[in-house]
């Protein structure tokens, strides 16, 4: 379906370009969910800018191919890019509160995409679409809404009114999603995603599910994709990924969970020491190094790491996996209610 | 999480890119202070640069052409127009020098009340709003032909016109951070309410507050220029620019540079202000940073 | 520490707080939205109280009530037993609050010693030559070195910033302090850094803590007590173990089903809950949860339920806890 091969971004600075997306490569299929995991920076949401062509100035995406569908998006000039975009790509941005434009009803904003993308659609033929896709995606009395203006709904109908403008066009293949529900109520979170699963079952759509958030990957995910410093440091499918994971930095993250049956209460949480590396100032090596607990000096400050493939479709970008002991998980069980 | 652009980069990266950026000296700042300088010191230091008097009178002496004894030539009465152009500049800096001095007190005073406490608002914000509605030369005129002509009156009447612009900057700084979340987490400290508009909520508007004091002090030149000129303002036989500007009305023909030379002046001195305005709110704005760029 | 009588250090009382809401230009009187309406609880020094909800629930209202950053329309505060009527210099001294974004919650034209200063100068802690070590100290006391005393906020890092913030907040030697969601803002990977600092501060200095989040495997970590708030008021009270093991009111077994499980092994259908909350503007009559309770009957339109003690310290405010199987 979509396929990254090499790409490249870069911002320029103070002291040479700025690497922001170093030699990413990834493919997502039809019916897929893709979860993409990694904190603030490490250039997951600039991943899903960059696959709509939005890379903000003055960055640039500087190497490598998008292929969709076999056409290569970073070569198709603007107006082919236009009419892929929020039509066979739709994009979710993490704010429901402000990716709407407060001067226009919300019916206003989800039929603008028909305007554009089928313009030969006669205006109550869009909104009897628009009602439709409302009513799909889970908002009561449609007609009702339609009319009304964002600030007059709540958080979770505003992300429905929101994924009704990335489905309207009924052709999506390809939905990326960046942390969906980070701003919303956990009661609020379980619906969206829900509809998300089954959205995607319903129209086999490839999902880029964009999160720095592991239970969210966890519960929807069929495979994971792990990013740190603009780097993918490891991409398998969701159950061996949380079974053994190998990077030092996903293990980690795992690690640092409180959960609520595997630890006693008020004991220290295990973390990971320091912060995240300046993305300007990269040491030489793996940029995970002097965050990790397994690394050497020899081994891991003189070359930076390739993506290796360990198994079956897992791959990770570490020189010492092979000497990492096996991830020692204390699956929780379902929780007890 | 944010769409904050924080959000794609480390923000050490943003940090390192935006802090330097907004520190480095704007282009259209050192132009406006190339010009500037200049004519401060030939303000401050008029009576070195020049030993003519820029009041003497010698009948036979008038209206002669530049030469190397008179530079810029001599006017009507015979005065050395270089002398007056140099002492008006101090009268003109004086006058945009003094009423945004009381501009930025009183300004300060009132923006912090009014933003502040909501009764005060409530009385100062009429006040700003009747001053507003006038066009700012009218009343200038007006406050002039009540209180009368000098230099003291105009740097008032200037100051009246001016204080709404500097009572509002002040004032939509106040309410913007009066809730802000440092604000609330002082107040929590244990800070009280006057540490907390001065030393946390006022140094957050003193930028914009800058910006329009230059830009006040450009108006202030001009407005000061303008009555005198109509006879309002600094009285004769004080060398302002604009009563030089008046005089030398009735020369156009013979003698050029009596009228060049003084509006040559203001528009350097409107001009280098405004740079200095529009490049310091460039700075204080990244958004804009890209205009501001010479 | 030989405490005689084991008296909470925070009390408390039914507290209220009602926002009054302008309907418009042209309708007559005011709406009012009942924020926090009526709630009560106790802290014991060196425990913590998680307060638990969905936003709006009036979490966030009543940590400023508590701080006395807003006034009070109804109720009491006793903190170590006395009544506070307003805050004098004494009352911030004891109780300090750790914000949820460190981005927005120190002055951004302060350097970290000014930020750490300044409690120092308003309350006349230490004298004046004491206070650069006072400052090291307490720098020193939250894992940050001495040399970012002199850097700017956004200088730092999230997770630094929020040590500063926490810095500011013990530097008064307070005995209690709000967190409200002190670790939501920050990166996953700092998360459990700064974690583990309020828990060793908790322990050091025997604080109590009311632990603000929305987070339920976090407050399963760090808490002692649970108060689950909905639409105002608490409506479900227990000491953490029993609440994680059975919660009794349908909304926290409802919240309980809703927080994910970070693992792929026991994937679950979603959507324990239909629907969103009520407005506070316009509660519903009776019980104010019963519009999205699965559990709802008739009695709950009409009468409004009160917390009553299912064993153990256990409370909950549901006509039919009695029929909820744990």
């Amino acid at each position: 379906m979509i396929e990254i091969q090499n790409l490249e971004v870069q911002f320029p600075g103070d002291s040479g370009p700025i690497t922001v997306i170093d030699d990413l490569s990834l493919s997502i299929g039809k019916g897929e969910i893709l979860g993409l995991v990694g904190e603030s920076g490490c250039g997951k949401s600039l991943l899903a800018k960059s696959i709509m062509r939005l890379v903000p100035a003055p960055g640039k995406i500087t190497s490598g191919e998008i292929l969709f569908n076999g056409d290569d998006l970073l070569t198709l000039d603007e107006s082919e890019i236009q009419c892929i975009r929020g039509n066979q790509i739709s994009i979710i941005l993490q704010e429901p509160m402000t990716s709407l434009n407060p001067v226009f009803t919300v019916g206003n904003q989800i039929t603008e995409v028909l305007a554009i993308h089928r313009p030969e659609m006669k205006k109550n033929e869009r909104r009897q679409r628009a009602l439709d896709v409302m009513k799909r995606v889970g908002i009561e009395s449609p007609d009702l809404r339609f009319d009304q203006y964002p600030h007059e709904l709540s958080g979770g109908i505003r992300q429905r009114v929101l994924i009704s403008i990335a489905l309207i066009c009924g052709d999506v293949q390809l939905l990326v999603a960046d942390e969906p529900t980070t701003a919303l109520d956990v009661t609020i979170q379980a619906q969206i995603l829900d509809l998300f699963v089954q959205l995607q079952a319903e129209h086999q759509m490839a999902l880029l599910l964009i999160t720095h958030d592991l239970s969210v990957i966890a519960q929807t995910a069929h495979r994971v994709a792990v990013m740190y410093a603009g780097r993918l440091v490891e991409i398998a499918d969701v159950a061996p990924l949380f079974e053994n994971p190998l990077h030092p930095y996903t293990r980690g993250l795992m690690r640092s969970l409180p959960q609520i049956e595997t630890r006693p209460r008020k004991s220290h949480l295990p973390t990971i020491p320091g912060t995240v590396p300046n993305l300007a100032d990269l040491p030489a090596g793996c940029p995970f190094f002097d965050r990790c607990e397994y690394g050497r000096e020899e081994a891991c400050t003189s070359t930076v790491p390739r993506l290796e493939e360990v198994s079956d479709g897992h791959w990770v970008r570490c020189h010492l996996w092979r000497e990492i002991p096996r991830f020692a998980s204390a699956t929780p069980t379902a929780r007890s209610l | 999480m944010s769409t904050d652009p924080a959000h794609i980069l480390p923000e050490s990266f943003w940090s390192s890119l935006s802090g330097a950026r907004r520190f480095r000296l704007n282009g259209m700042v050192v132009a406006g202070s190339l010009i500037l300088i200049p004519l401060v010191l030939m303000a401050v230091f008029a009576s070195f640069l020049t030993f003519l008097d820029p009041l003497s009178i010698d009948a036979s002496q008038k209206l002669l052409a530049p030469s190397w004894a008179h530079p810029f030539g001599t006017d009507h009465f015979g005065r050395d127009v270089l002398a007056r152009t140099m002492y008006g500049a101090q009268i003109s800096l004086r006058v945009g020098f003094g009423s945004m001095l009381l501009t930025a007190l009183f300004g300060i005073l009132f923006g912090v009340i009014s933003g502040w406490y909501n009764l005060a608002d409530v009385i100062i914000g009429r006040f700003t709003d009747s001053l507003m509605i006038f066009p700012g030369f009218v009343l200038a005129i007006m406050i002039m032909a009540a209180i009368g002509p000098s230099e003291l009156n105009v740097i008032i009447s200037v100051t009246v016109l001016y204080i709404p612009r500097v009572i509002r900057t002040v004032r939509a700084s106040v309410v913007e951070f009066r809730d802000a979340e440092f604000v609330e987490a002082a107040r929590t400290v244990g800070v009280g309410d006057f540490r907390l508009l001065f030393l946390h909520i006022l140094p957050k508007a003193a930028g914009p507050v800058m910006v329009q004091l230059s830009f006040g002090f450009a108006w202030a030149v001009l407005v000061e220029a303008g009555l005198s000129f109509l006879g309002l303002g600094t009285p004769p036989p004080a060398p302002s620019w604009g009563s030089m500007i008046s005089d030398a009305r009735d020369f156009i023909r013979s003698a050029w540079w009596l009228i060049t030379i003084p509006g040559c002046m203001i528009t350097l001195a409107v001009l280098s202000l405004n740079l200095i305005g529009d490049g310091l709110r460039d700075m204080l704005d990244p958004r804009l940073q890209s205009r501001g760029e010479l | 520490m030989t405490s005689i009588v084991k008296a909470p250090v925070l009390e408390v009382r039914n507290l209220v707080k009602h926002f009054d809401l302008r309907r418009s230009w042209f309708q007559q009187g005011t709406q009012k939205v009942r924020a926090v309406d009526g709630i009560s609880f106790d802290i014991m020094a060196g425990k913590t109280l998680a307060l638990v909800g969905e936003s709006g629930c009036g979490k966030s209202t009543t940590a400023k009530l508590i701080l006395k950053l807003l006034q009070l329309d109804g109720g009491e505060i006793y903190l170590n037993g006395e009544l506070v009527s307003e805050a004098t210099p004494e009352f911030r001294r004891k109780i300090q609050m750790v914000f949820q974004d460190p981005y927005a919650s120190l002055t951004p034209h302060f350097k970290v010693k000014s930020i750490l200063r300044e409690p120092l100068v308003v309350h006349d802690i230490c004298p004046p030559q004491e206070r650069q070590n006072h400052i090291q100290d307490v720098l020193a006391a939250v894992g940050l070195s001495s040399d970012i005393a002199s850097r700017y906020p956004h200088e730092l890092s999230g997770g630094q910033r929020q040590r500063v913030g926490i810095a500011r907040a013990i530097s008064v030697n307070p005995t209690f302090i709000v967190c409200d969601e002190p670790v939501s803002a920050l990166d996953v990977s700092i998360r459990a850094q700064i974690i583990n600092l309020l828990l060793d501060l908790q322990e050091n200095r025997n604080l109590a803590y009311l632990f603000i989040s929305h987070d339920l495997d976090l407050v399963a970590h760090v808490s002692d007590t649970v108060a689950v708030m909905y639409l105002g008021k608490i409506v479900e009270k227990a000491p953490t173990g029993d609440f994680f093991a059975g919660p009794k009111h349908p909304y926290s077994k409802a919240l309980l089903a809703s927080s994910l499980v970070p693992h792929p092994g026991n994937r679950k259908q979603f959507v324990p809950l239909v629907g969103e909350v009520a407005s506070a503007a316009n509660l519903p009559s009776g019980c104010r949860f019963r519009t999205r309770c699965p559990l709802a009957i008739d009695k709950c339109a009409v009468i409004e339920p009160t917390l009553r003690s299912v064993g153990n310290g256990h409370l909950a405010a549901c006509h039919r806890v009695d029929e909820i199987e744990p």
